[in-house]
Formats: structure tokens, C-alpha cells, sequence
């Protein structure tokens, strides 16, 4: 089993930052891996597995993070993840393009 | 430690735990579990939790075929988060290791959560808190279920927070139980504010947003002199603040060592000091300190508390009780004196743009004859008991009065035929409230046994100010120069027709404002049970000259800053212990 940390920095482009749908497209794509894969950002760091976790980072439109992943698959998990921030979390809504933009839900 | 101001509306401190009550009315009190209910409370969160993400799925599938998946997405994140493992092994934590009870281990978690987005810069990161709460009200509605307790069954001593709290679940607060209580909305002279005084616990309203920052079970402190509140407070805010509640309790004990004393003062002019009371069981406290009578009898409650129309039997119970406890001593009974829109059991009338010019006292009793036949009935009827005097709210024409009247005598002819006792003699009166009136009075005193003037009416139409406005509230001055001007109206005319006349709104609660009402020439002040010792003391250290002397300066200053500070000044040279603190 690969101990090695991988680590990758990626982009958040979601007009509205990480905010509860991406984040829930993010967790969800987290936990489908069996690596300990955590989030840096602005000097701190979440679970990427868990939502209210990875919301509380506070993370804005533009955000820099560092992904950072350890396990057997990790190297796997930080590619998808990866190509994920970068398609904004997209493709999970991928059944759905009727082009409608980030919804509100308060 | 956050310290938060609002406004105060009934003095003295409480420190105590918190009893936070939500929108919806739950309430989320710290409570530790058994230890061999662990397990079955534990199981009882799973099935909240299973019940919650059944509802969740169904709302996400419903607006999945609605609007297109993307919308049902919402759903799925909250889904998400009520899967969340961090979460609910903290929660489980909490009941399993500290023993709460899921409701409160529940609502402090996801408090936590919320109140750490609400700090976040983003708005839309902000926004998510309510995403938060919503979860939070769906798990409470499961786990409070059927055993959502209402504030008139307390168990334990609490301090009440609330969004709001309606005057009719204001008036259900024990006592006993309710230490003190801070709510985010509501203005100074809401009716709640009446009755948290009434009731005496300190209480303090329109906080703004704060309910997101305490659990319940929170040691809390509210501070009703001051108009504060204090969340996390520290240890050296706490014993601060015991040792004014012992302060207090001094002062007080003194006082009451007044109540068996006249109000009488230094000159040996007697002050008729009556008191304000809103329940009947309020009797008991104006009796202990020494009232001389009833001199407002606020019937508002009977309406407000109950959710049908209360019955002729409903107010001649309140009506006979207080009476006849009173002994003799007289009683001012007024009638009806609220708004169509604080009637909760029918609508009587339609929806109103400016409510307090609208459909409301004496005017919705002459609007709807029959209610204000079944209360003048039951008055009259405790009038067979004792000492009742009559009194009408709001009149401002002589139309309304002589309206007023008629129904009266109308009912007063149809216990007669019946053969049902009542006092024939009954002295009737009304307030005056209204600037229109007090331009009329010397036609009013013809057709009245006594007058009482009630000055925070009078103030908010004079000064055409809302008193729950805070937008204005800073503009509404019991002290205004016109107000004052009015009131010696009144009083002049009073004298000379010879008629009683009697001061019972908030001036007459405060001692340096009383001070200028006894310069000014009146003799009878009703306050709330509570401040009568104070007023009491106030009567019994001046004397009528000097307070003459007082009005004579007062008269000439030509705003409300200047004569409150005047009147301070000179409260603190003669009575310095009646200032405030």
C-alpha cells in the first residue's frame, strides 16, 4: 500500500465558491475512495469527506486550495478531484443542461 | 463574553440557564439523560435522523420532477450534511459521553456549524446557515414531537430567550420558574413589556439577531436596569452581578418596611397611591405594599389569553376576585382598551394600515355592542361586592362618551328588571389619552365622576410617535413640554370643576417624573405594584412647595432633554437613592 502523500493545488471557479452544492459534488466524489484526503486552505484544513467540513472552510470564488491525499488510491482521488475544481463541479449535474445557473436555496 | 443591548422594559437582573425558544415555539433546554437511557435515547436520534432523510429524499425527489434535478441537488446537499459522519459522531458523542439529550446535543452541533458559516465572509457561505437551522427545526420537530413543552409547564428555574414571545404566552410565564426573559423583536411599551412588568421579571426586548449564539442550558445574565443582556458572561461579570441582585434585594427589603406608612409628605399633604395591575393575582403584592386601592385595572388579559371570546362568568370571576380581596379599598376597572388586530379568536375587523388610529379600545367596544355588554354586565355585577369605579378608554369626543354611557345604562336597566344586585352609584370615568379630549375637558368633567390621565397614550399622539418604532422610539419623551402643557390642562380644569383626577401611565412610575407631577398639583398616582414602594419613599422625602418650585423651572425649559435632566438633577439632590443606578 502507497503511503506517499500525493497533493495537488487547484482553482475553485464556482461563481458562488464552495458552497453546498459543490460541496456536496465534492464530498461525494471523496468518498467514494478509501485515501484520508483532506483540503488546505488559507492556512486550514478539512475533511473532504465531510460536508459541514469542507463548507466551514469558507472557501470563495477564486480560492486556492491544496488538495492532499494518503492511501492506496490516493493518486487516483486527487486526479478526479482535481479535474472536478476545474470543471466546477459540473459533471455531477451533468443530467440536468437546461444551462440553469447556481440555484439559491435560502 | 458578549454583552448585547436592547431596550428595557422590566427592571431587575436574572442569571440563570437558558431556555432558547425558536421560531416555531421549540424549546431546547440542556437536559442530562439517565444513564441506562443512553441507549434508547440514541435509538430515538437514529429514528429522527431516518425520519428527516425520508422527508429530505421525498422534498428532493418532488422538485427533482418540478424543476430538473439541479434544483433537487439542495436536497441532496442537505442530505449530506445529515449524513455527515463528523457530525453525527459528534452528536452521538455528546449524548453518549456527556449524556445530553439528543434535542439539546442536536441543536448545540448544528448551532456550532451555523454560527461558524454566519462568521464566514462570503454572504453566500452566510447564507448556508440557514440551510443549517432548517435541519436543525426538522430534527428538533422529530425529536420534540408530541412532548414539545409549553412555557407554563416549566420544571426548573430558566431565563426565557425568544424571537418573540406574544403577549398571551407572556402572560402564561410562571413566575416561579421564569427568572427573566430577552427577545429579539418588540418595543418598549408593548404590551408583553406590560405584563413583564406586572408579572416582575426583569425582561428585556429588541435585542436583534442573538438566538444564534446561545445553546440552552447556557449560563446567561439579563440585566433589566440597563437593558442588557450578557452571553458567556465571566466569572467576574457574574459576581458583579450577583451582588446587585443582593443589592437589590436590600434595597427592596427596606422599602417594603414602608408599606404600612402613609404617603405623606414632608409637609403633610396626603398622596393617594394606588397600583396598576393586569391579574388578578396581583392583588397580592399591592396589598403587601401598602396600595390604597386599584387605581387601574387593566382587563386586556382576559382577551388575550384565552383563544374563544371570554364569557360574562370568565370576567366577573377575575373582576369579584380582585375586588373582594381588595377589601373595601376601590377598584378602577377599565374597559376593553385593546386593538382589532391583538384579538386572536376573531377577526373583528379588517386589515389596518395605522392600527393605533384604527378600530381599537373604546371604539371596538361600541363597534361591537355585544362584547361590551357582556364585560359593563359582569362589572356591574362585581360592583355588588365592593368598591368598583368604571372607566372608559380612548374617548376622544363627547359623542363617544355619551355613546359609552348609554350602553352602560341600557345594561344597567337589564340587571335591574333581572333583580341582579350591582351598585346603582357607580362612579364612572374615563382617561384621558387623547390630545382632542383635553381640549374638551371642562365639556368632559361635566359628564364624568373622575378623570385619569394615561400618559403613554397621550405622549404617542401628541408627539404623533409608535412607540414600538425603534426607527423613533428615541423620539417619544414622557417629559415633552407639550405633553406637560396638556396634562396641566387637565389638571387645572379638574380643579376647578372639582373632579377627581389621577395620573396612572409610566410618568407616574418614575420618581423624578413624579416629583414634577406633585408640583404640578396632582394627589393620586397609580404605578405597578412593584415601584410603589419607590414612589412611596419619593412622597414621604419632598415636600408639595419644593416640588412647586420644580414645576414652576420645568414649565420654562422648552425640550425633553433639558427637563429630564433637570428633574434627574434634582431627584439626586433630594432622594439620591432613587436614582437610578
Amino acid at each position: 500500500m502507497a503511503k506517499e502523500t500525493v497533493t495537488c493545488e487547484v482553482t475553485v471557479i464556482n461563481e458562488q465558491g464552495l458552497h453546498l452544492r459543490p460541496a456536496d459534488a465534492l464530498v461525494q466524489l471523496a468518498q467514494k475512495f478509501d485515501a484520508d484526503i483532506e483540503l488546505l486552505h488559507d492556512g486550514a484544513c478539512c475533511d473532504a469527506k465531510s460536508i459541514l467540513d469542507v463548507m466551514a472552510l469558507g472557501a470563495g470564488p477564486g480560492a486556492q486550495l491544496v488538495i492532499q491525499a494518503r492511501g492506496f488510491d490516493a493518486k487516483r482521488a486527487v486526479d478526479l478531484l482535481a479535474s472536478a475544481f476545474q470543471e466546477g463541479f459540473d459533471q455531477v449535474f451533468s443530467d440536468n443542461a437546461d444551462g440553469c445557473d447556481e440555484v439559491g436555496t435560502g | 463574553m458578549i454583552a448585547l443591548q436592547g431596550i428595557s422594559v422590566s427592571s431587575g437582573v436574572a442569571i440563570g440557564e437558558a431556555l432558547v425558544i425558536d421560531y416555531e415555539g421549540f424549546r431546547i433546554p440542556r437536559r442530562f439523560l439517565m444513564r441506562d437511557a443512553v441507549d434508547d435515547e440514541l435509538q430515538r436520534l437514529s429514528s429522527a435522523m431516518e425520519a428527516v432523510a425520508e422527508d429530505i429524499e421525498r422534498n428532493r425527489v418532488s422538485i427533482a420532477s418540478q424543476l430538473g434535478e439541479k434544483y433537487g441537488a439542495i436536497f441532496a446537499a442537505h442530505l449530506q450534511v445529515l449524513r455527515d459522519e463528523r457530525l453525527n459522531n459528534e452528536i452521538r458523542h455528546l449524548v453518549l459521553e456527556r449524556h445530553y439529550s439528543p434535542e439539546y446535543a442536536v441543536s448545540r452541533t448544528l448551532r456550532r456549524y451555523a454560527k461558524v458559516f454566519l462568521e464566514l465572509d462570503s454572504a453566500h457561505h452566510a447564507e448556508r446557515a440557514q440551510d443549517i437551522f432548517d435541519i436543525e427545526r426538522s430534527l428538533l420537530y422529530y425529536l420534540l414531537g408530541l412532548r414539545r413543552e409549553e412555557l407554563s409547564h416549566l420544571t426548573s428555574p430558566v431565563v426565557v430567550l425568544a424571537h418573540n414571545l406574544r403577549p398571551s404566552e407572556t402572560a402564561k410565564l410562571n413566575p416561579e420558574f421564569v427568572l427573566g426573559f430577552a427577545t429579539e423583536i418588540g418595543g418598549g411599551l408593548s404590551h408583553t413589556a406590560i405584563v413583564a412588568k406586572g408579572l416582575e421579571i426583569p425582561a428585556v426586548v429588541g435585542m436583534g439577531e442573538f438566538l444564534t449564539d446561545v445553546s440552552g442550558g447556557d449560563l446567561v445574565i439579563v440585566d433589566g436596569d440597563h437593558g442588557r443582556i450578557i452571553l458567556q458572561p465571566d466569572e467576574e461579570t457574574i459576581a458583579r452581578y450577583r451582588h446587585e441582585v443582593e443589592e437589590h434585594r436590600t434595597i427592596s427589603a427596606r422599602l417594603d418596611e414602608l408599606a404600612e406608612l402613609p404617603a405623606q409628605t414632608q409637609d403633610g399633604t396626603l398622596i393617594r397611591l394606588a397600583a396598576n395591575i393586569e391579574f388578578p393575582h396581583e392583588v397580592a403584592s399591592c396589598i403587601q405594599r401598602g396600595a390604597e386601592g386599584i387605581g387601574l385595572y387593566r382587563t386586556e388579559f382576559l382577551y388575550l389569553g384565552a383563544s374563544e371570546e371570554p364569557t360574562e362568568e370568565d370576567h366577573f370571576q377575575a373582576y369579584s376576585q380582585v375586588v373582594s380581596a381588595m377589601k373595601g379599598h376601590s377598584v378602577v376597572i377599565r374597559t376593553l382598551d385593546l386593538g382589532a388586530d391583538k384579538m386572536g379568536h376573531k377577526p373583528l375587523g379588517e386589515e389596518e394600515h395605522n392600527p393605533f388610529l384604527g378600530l381599537r379600545s373604546i371604539r371596538l367596544s361600541l363597534k361591537n355592542v355585544t362584547l361590551f355588554r357582556t364585560q359593563l354586565r359582569a362589572i356591574l355585577r362585581a360592583s355588588a361586592l365592593g368598591q368598583i369605579e368604571l372607566m372608559f378608554p380612548l374617548i376622544s369626543t363627547m359623542v363617544e362618551l355619551r355613546q359609552a354611557k348609554s350602553v352602560l345604562n341600557d345594561v344597567m336597566e337589564d340587571l335591574a328588571e333581572e333583580g341582579i344586585p350591582f351598585d346603582a352609584d357607580l362612579k364612572v370615568g374615563m382617561m384621558v389619552e387623547v390630545p382632542a379630549a383635553v381640549m374638551m375637558i371642562d365639556r368632559f368633567l361635566r359628564e364624568v365622576d373622575f378623570v385619569s390621565i394615561g400618559t403613554n397614550d397621550l405622549v404617542q399622539y401628541t408627539l404623533a410617535v409608535d412607540r414600538d418604532n425603534k426607527d423613533v422610539a428615541d423620539l417619544y419623551q414622557t417629559v415633552d413640554p407639550s405633553v406637560l402643557r396638556l396634562i396641566d390642562a387637565t389638571l387645572k380644569s379638574a380643579a376647578e370643576a372639582d373632579v377627581f383626577v389621577s395620573v396612572c401611565g409610566e410618568i407616574s412610575g418614575q420618581p423624578a417624573f413624579a416629583m414634577l407631577l406633585l408640583g404640578m398639583g396632582v394627589r393620586a398616582l397609580s404605578v405597578p405594584p412593584s415601584l410603589i414602594p419607590e414612589i412611596k419613599k419619593l412622597c414621604r422625602s419632598v415636600s408639595v412647595p419644593d416640588c412647586e418650585a420644580i414645576y414652576q423651572c420645568a414649565m420654562d425649559m422648552e425640550t425633553a432633554g433639558e427637563i429630564k435632566t433637570y428633574l434627574h438633577e434634582e431627584l439626586r439632590k433630594t432622594v439620591p437613592e432613587l436614582v437610578p443606578f
